[in-house]
C-alpha cells in the first residue's frame, strides 16, 4: 500500500538510506585501510564454513565490482546487498519526489508462516551451497 | 461538558467527553494535546486538565476512586456500568467504536493509550536532569529488567533512547579501550627488553602508535555505536519476525535495544572482566526487556536474539552437542 508519511510515523526511509551509506562509508574505509577481517572460530576449528562464513569477502569483492567472486563466496549475501541498493534506490527517489511511501499490509498468518519458512530454507541452502564449494 | 483541543495549531470542537475518549483511543489525539474546557485558565495538556468523576484520570500514584475499572485504551478509570470489555479487556463506552475500528483493520485488540508505560527515567530526562535520569534508567534496567520494560514507553520516537544508548555506551566502550591502552603499555614494557635482541624496535613509537589509534577509535566510538544500535535493533526486529514475535512495530525494539546497550555498555567500566559481564548481562536483559515491551513469552525472545548468532555460528552449536553425545557415549562404554 502506497500512502503518505503520518504525523509522528517513523522515516523508515531516510532512516535506513543513512544507515546503510554509513555502513558503506565504513566498509569502504575498512578496506582502503586493509583492516582485518573478523575470524570465524568455526572455520578455524573445524575447516567448514559456518553459515555466515564469506560474507566479509563478499563485501569485499562487490566494493571492488567483482561480482561473479562475490556470488561465489556468499550468495545471499550478495543477494542481500542487491536488495540493500534497491531499498536505497527507492528511497532516495520517494524523499527526493516527496512521493507516498510504501507501507505493506501485514501479511495473513499463512502467508506469514510461509515466508518465515522460506526465510529459514534460504539460509540452510545458502549454508549447504557454502559447505559444498568449501569456502 | 464540552471540549476543545489543538490540532496542527488550530482549535477543534467543542465536543463531548465521550468522543474526547474516541479520538483518545483512535490515537488522533494523545494525552500531551492542548485541551481547553469552560471554567480553565488556561489550554493545558488532556493528560493533566482531566476533572475528577466519571472518566477520572489517572494521575501517576494517585489512587483511583473505589469500584472503578481502568479502560485499556484511556487509561481512564470509569464506573463497571460504562464499562465493556473486549477480548477479556475492559474498555470504556466512549473508546468502544475506534477499539473496534481497529480490529477490523488489523485483526487485533489494539493496545490504545497505555498509561502504564510512561518509563523509564530517562523519557523525563527534561525534567530530572540528564545525569539522574540515566542513573536511574541504567539501575532500573540491570536491577530490575521485567520491572523497567513492563513499564517502557513503546512509542514516542528514537531520538531519546538513542542519546541514551550512545551517551552511557560511548562511556563504557572508552573506558574499554583506556583499560586495554594501560595493558598495552604493560606488554610494551616486555617487549622493551625483547627488543634489545631484536634490531630496530621502538618502544616508545610502538606505544605512541598504539596511544594514537586508541584515540581516533574514541572520537570515533559514539558514530560506531549509534550505527551499530541501528544495525543491531534492525536485525533484531528481523529475528523477531522470523521468529513470528514481532508484535510491536521497530521502534519499540529500537527504543529496547538502546535501553539494554546504554545500560549494559557502563558495566564495561569494570576493569578487566567488565567488557564480558556487559556482553552477558545485555543479552539478558534483551531477553527480558523483549518480552515485556514486545508481549511474547521469554522462550520466543531467546530465540529472536539468539538467532543471528546461531546463522552465524550454528555450527557451533552442532559442533558442541557433537562434542557433548561423544563424551556421554565414551562415558558409557568405559562403564
Amino acid at each position: 500500500m502506497w500512502r503518505p508519511l503520518r504525523r509522528g510515523e517513523l522515516d523508515h526511509e531516510t532512516l535506513w538510506l543513512g544507515v546503510s551509506l554509513a555502513a558503506l562509508a565504513f566498509a569502504w574505509v575498512w578496506v582502503r585501510l586493509g583492516l582485518a577481517s573478523p575470524a570465524c572460530v568455526f572455520h578455524e576449528v573445524t575447516g567448514w564454513a559456518c553459515p555466515g562464513c564469506g560474507a566479509t569477502r563478499c563485501v569485499r569483492y562487490a566494493l571492488r565490482g567483482a561480482f561473479h567472486a562475490a556470488f561465489l563466496v556468499n550468495p545471499l549475501m550478495l543477494v542481500t546487498l542487491a536488495g540493500i541498493v534497491i531499498f536505497d534506490l527507492y528511497a532516495a527517489t520517494v524523499l527526493v519526489l516527496r512521493l507516498p511511501r510504501w507501507r505493506p499490509e501485514k501479511p495473513p498468518a499463512r502467508a506469514a508462516t510461509l515466508l518465515r519458512a522460506g526465510c529459514v530454507s534460504l539460509l540452510l541452502a545458502n549454508w549447504l551451497w557454502l559447505l559444498c564449494a568449501r569456502v | 461538558m464540552n471540549w476543545y483541543y489543538e490540532k496542527a495549531g488550530q482549535r477543534q470542537g467543542p465536543i463531548p467527553e465521550s468522543e474526547l475518549d474516541r479520538l483518545l483511543a483512535s490515537g488522533e489525539i494523545t494525552a500531551a494535546t492542548l485541551v481547553w474546557s469552560e471554567g480553565m485558565a488556561n489550554w493545558t495538556p488532556l493528560g493533566q486538565a482531566r476533572p475528577t468523576g466519571s472518566g477520572q484520570a489517572a494521575a501517576p500514584g494517585e489512587v483511583p476512586p473505589e469500584g472503578f475499572i481502568k479502560c485499556t485504551a484511556t487509561g481512564r478509570y470509569f464506573p463497571p456500568s460504562e464499562i465493556v470489555y473486549i477480548d477479556g479487556k475492559p474498555y470504556s463506552a466512549g473508546a468502544k467504536p475506534a477499539v473496534l475500528q481497529g480490529v477490523m483493520q488489523s485483526g487485533v485488540v489494539p493496545v490504545g493509550f497505555d498509561t502504564a508505560r510512561d518509563g523509564p527515567a530517562w523519557e523525563q530526562r527534561e525534567q530530572t536532569g540528564i545525569v539522574k535520569a540515566g542513573w536511574e534508567t541504567i539501575k532500573a534496567v540491570l536491577l530490575k529488567p521485567s520491572d523497567a520494560f513492563q513499564t517502557m514507553k513503546r512509542e514516542g520516537g528514537i531520538g531519546g533512547p538513542l542519546l541514551f544508548a550512545v551517551i552511557f555506551g560511548s562511556i563504557g566502550s572508552i573506558a574499554g579501550l583506556l583499560y586495554q591502552f594501560l595493558m598495552n603499555l604493560g606488554t610494551t614494557a616486555v617487549a622493551a627488553q625483547a627488543s634489545q635482541q631484536t634490531p630496530g624496535f621502538n618502544p616508545a613509537i610502538f606505544a605512541g602508535l598504539s596511544g594514537g589509534m586508541m584515540l581516533v577509535l574514541a572520537i570515533l566510538m559514539p558514530a560506531f555505536i549509534a550505527l551499530g544500535t541501528f544495525i543491531g535493533a534492525g536485525i533484531l526486529q528481523l529475528a523477531l519476525m522470523i521468529c513470528g514475535g514481532a508484535k510491536q512495530p521497530f521502534e519499540t525494539t529500537f527504543r529496547t535495544y538502546c535501553y539494554v546497550q546504554g545500560s549494559a555498555g557502563i558495566l564495561q567500566l569494570v576493569p578487566i572482566c567488565g567488557a564480558m559481564v556487559s556482553g552477558i548481562w545485555a543479552l539478558v536483559c534483551l531477553c527480558i526487556g523483549l518480552s515485556k515491551t514486545q508481549e511474547i513469552s521469554v522462550g520466543k525472545a531467546v530465540l529472536a536474539v539468539l538467532l543471528p548468532t546461531i546463522v552465524c555460528c550454528l555450527g557451533v552449536l552442532v559442533l558442541g552437542g557433537a562434542i557433548a553425545a561423544a563424551l556421554v557415549a565414551a562415558q558409557g562404554t568405559g562403564q
